[in-house]
C-alpha cells in the first residue's frame, strides 16, 4: 500500500513537471547594486498562453532576455523543457538585416535552425498567406518595409522553426487595426495548435482576449500570478485589476 | 561549421551590398592604375617605382577597407539590436565572431583578387609579385583580427584609432628595438622589448623591398612568418571570443 502511495506521488510529481514548459525559481538579476529582478518564481504550463504584464521598466524584457540566454541571471534556477531549436522569439524591436530581402531573411533564419531550403520556402508560402504578405513584398529589401510589415516579418521568422514555445515581446506594436486582427487570429491559431505562448504586452485588451493566465511584475518583483478567468470574475476588466495591483 | 558559414556568407552579402565599399574600391583601382603614371616621372626607376607604388596602394586600401568596415561590424549588430534576433536562435557567440571574421576576410580576398588583376595588367605578371600580394592579404587578415578584438569592448571610433595605432606600431617594432638597443636607456630598451614581444610584427609580412631590390627569398623564414601570422590571428580571435562571450545584450 505504501509502495503504491509513493509510486503514485512520484508519478504525479513527474506528470506535473512534464506539464511545465518553463520553471523559474528564486531568479534574481543584479546590475551593479541595482536589482532588476528579485526572487522571481514562475511556471509556464505546456500549451497555455501566458501574459506577462508590467509598467515600463518593470523587468519584463529582462526576464525574457535571461530565458533566451541574451543575459545571464545572477542567481536562481531556470529550467526550460525544450532547447533553443524549439523556441520562437519576436523581439520588442523587430529590427532585421535591412540589406536583405524579406525572403532572404527567412531563408537565413530557417537555415540557422538547420531547416532545408525547400521546407523553408514552403513555410514562407504558408505564412505569407496567413499574414497577407504579397510575394513581391518578400522580394523587396527590408529597409523599404513599413513598421507593420517588419512586425509581420518578425512573426514569420519567429515561427519558421515551428516552435513549441513562443516568446512575443509587444507583438502588437506598430500594427494598424487590421494588422492587429491578423496577428490576434494567428495567435488564436497557435493556441489551437497547442503551442505555449509567453507574451509581454501593454495592450491589456488583447491580453484579456488571448491569455489563459497572467503574471504582473512591478519593480522587478512578481506581484501576482493568476488564471485569467479568476481575474475577470473578481474585476470588471483586466485594466482595473492591473491598475489596482500596481497601485496597491 | 554550418552556422559559421551562414554568418560568414551573410556578412559577405552585407558588405558587398554597401555602396560605400564600391566608392573606396573604385578609388583603389584608380590609384593602382595611377602607379603607371607615377613610374614615368622617375628617372630610370620606372618599373621599380610602378611596382612599389602599386603594392603600397593595395596595402593602404586593404587597411582602409578593413578599418572602416571592420570597426563597425560587431558594433552595428549590437547597436541595431540585431543580436536579439540572432542570439535567440541556436547560434553561439563563437560562431558569430568567427563568421564575422571569415565574412569580411572573404570580401578582402575578392577585392584583393581584383586589385591584383589590375596590378598585373599594369606591372606585368611575376610569381614573386604574387607572393608579395599574398602576404599583403595575410597582413590585412591580421589587421582585421586586431580590429575585431578591439571592437568587442570599444566604440567604432576608438577601435579605429587603436587598430591604426597597432598597425603603425606593428610596422616599426623591429626598428624601435634596434634603436633602443643602440641609443636608448635601459628603461627604453625594456619598453622596446615589450613592444617587440607582444605587438604584432607586420614587418615579417612585408616582402615588398625584397622583390623590388631583387633579394632572394628565404622560404624557411617565409614559412615561419606565415605560421607567426596564423598563430597571432588565432590568438586574437580566441581572446575576442572570450570577451564577446561575456557580453550581455
Amino acid at each position: 500500500m505504501l509502495i503504491f502511495f509513493i509510486f503514485a506521488k512520484i508519478q504525479t510529481a513527474l506528470n506535473s513537471r512534464k506539464n511545465k514548459m518553463l520553471v523559474i525559481q528564486n531568479l534574481s538579476k543584479k546590475v551593479r547594486e541595482y536589482e532588476i529582478l528579485q526572487n522571481i518564481n514562475l511556471e509556464v504550463r505546456q500549451g497555455e498562453t501566458f501574459g506577462f504584464l508590467g509598467p515600463n521598466g518593470a523587468g519584463k524584457t529582462t526576464l525574457v532576455k535571461i530565458i533566451l540566454g541574451l543575459m545571464q541571471k545572477t542567481s536562481g534556477d531556470l529550467e526550460l523543457e525544450c532547447d533553443k531549436k524549439q523556441i520562437g522569439y519576436l523581439s520588442e524591436y523587430p529590427y532585421f538585416y535591412e540589406y536583405l530581402t524579406g525572403e532572404e531573411l527567412l531563408l537565413f533564419t530557417g537555415k540557422l535552425f538547420d531547416l532545408k531550403e525547400d521546407k523553408i520556402k514552403q513555410k514562407i508560402e504558408n505564412f505569407s498567406q496567413k499574414l497577407s504578405f504579397e510575394r513581391n513584398d518578400l522580394k523587396r529589401k527590408i529597409k523599404d518595409y513599413s513598421k507593420g510589415m517588419k512586425q509581420r516579418l518578425g512573426f514569420m521568422q519567429a515561427l519558421i522553426n515551428d516552435p513549441s514555445l513562443i516568446f512575443l515581446d509587444e507583438p502588437f506594436s506598430g500594427l494598424d487595426p487590421i494588422g492587429r486582427k491578423t496577428i490576434r487570429d494567428l495567435i488564436f491559431d497557435l493556441k489551437k495548435e497547442g503551442k505555449t505562448i509567453f507574451f509581454n504586452s501593454h495592450i491589456l485588451s488583447d491580453i484579456e482576449q488571448l491569455c489563459d493566465r497572467i503574471g504582473i511584475i512591478h519593480k522587478g518583483e512578481i506581484l501576482v500570478v493568476d488564471e485569467m478567468k479568476n481575474v475577470l470574475k473578481k474585476h470588471e476588466n483586466l485594466e482595473d485589476f492591473f491598475v489596482q495591483t500596481i497601485e496597491s | 561549421m554550418q552556422k559559421i558559414y551562414l554568418i560568414a556568407t551573410n556578412t559577405f552579402r552585407e558588405i558587398i551590398r554597401d555602396k560605400i565599399l564600391y566608392t573606396i574600391f573604385i578609388f583603389a583601382v584608380l590609384m593602382i592604375l595611377s602607379a603607371k603614371f607615377v613610374g614615368t616621372i622617375s628617372l630610370k626607376q620606372e618599373a621599380k617605382l610602378t611596382v612599389d607604388f602599386g603594392f603600397a596602394m593595395i596595402e593602404i586600401f586593404n587597411l582602409i577597407i578593413a578599418l572602416f568596415v571592420g570597426s563597425s561590424l560587431i558594433f552595428k549588430e549590437v547597436e541595431k539590436k540585431l543580436v536579439y534576433f540572432l542570439f535567440s536562435k541556436p547560434i553561439s557567440k563563437t560562431d558569430f565572431v568567427l563568421g564575422k571574421f571569415l565574412g569580411l576576410s572573404l570580401v578582402l580576398l575578392v577585392l584583393n583578387l581584383v586589385m591584383s588583376l589590375v596590378f598585373f595588367v599594369m606591372a606585368g605578371f611575376e610569381i614573386n609579385y604574387l607572393l608579395v600580394l599574398f602576404f599583403i592579404l595575410l597582413q590585412s587578415f591580421f589587421v582585421l583580427a586586431v580590429i575585431l578584438f578591439f571592437s568587442t569592448f570599444t566604440s567604432p571610433i576608438i577601435t579605429l584609432f587603436l587598430s591604426f595605432l597597432v598597425y603603425l606600431i606593428g610596422q616599426i617594432t623591429i626598428n624601435l628595438k634596434l634603436f633602443a638597443l643602440y641609443n636608448g636607456s635601459k628603461a627604453f630598451q625594456i619598453f622596446a622589448d615589450f613592444i617587440y614581444l607582444f605587438m604584432p610584427n607586420f614587418n615579417l609580412l612585408n616582402l615588398k623591398n625584397q622583390v623590388i631590390y631583387e633579394i632572394n627569398f628565404n622560404f624557411i623564414a617565409l614559412a615561419l612568418s606565415l605560421a607567426y601570422a596564423i598563430l597571432y590571428i588565432t590568438l586574437l580571435l580566441f581572446f575576442t571570443i572570450i570577451i564577446f562571450r561575456k557580453k550581455e545584450f
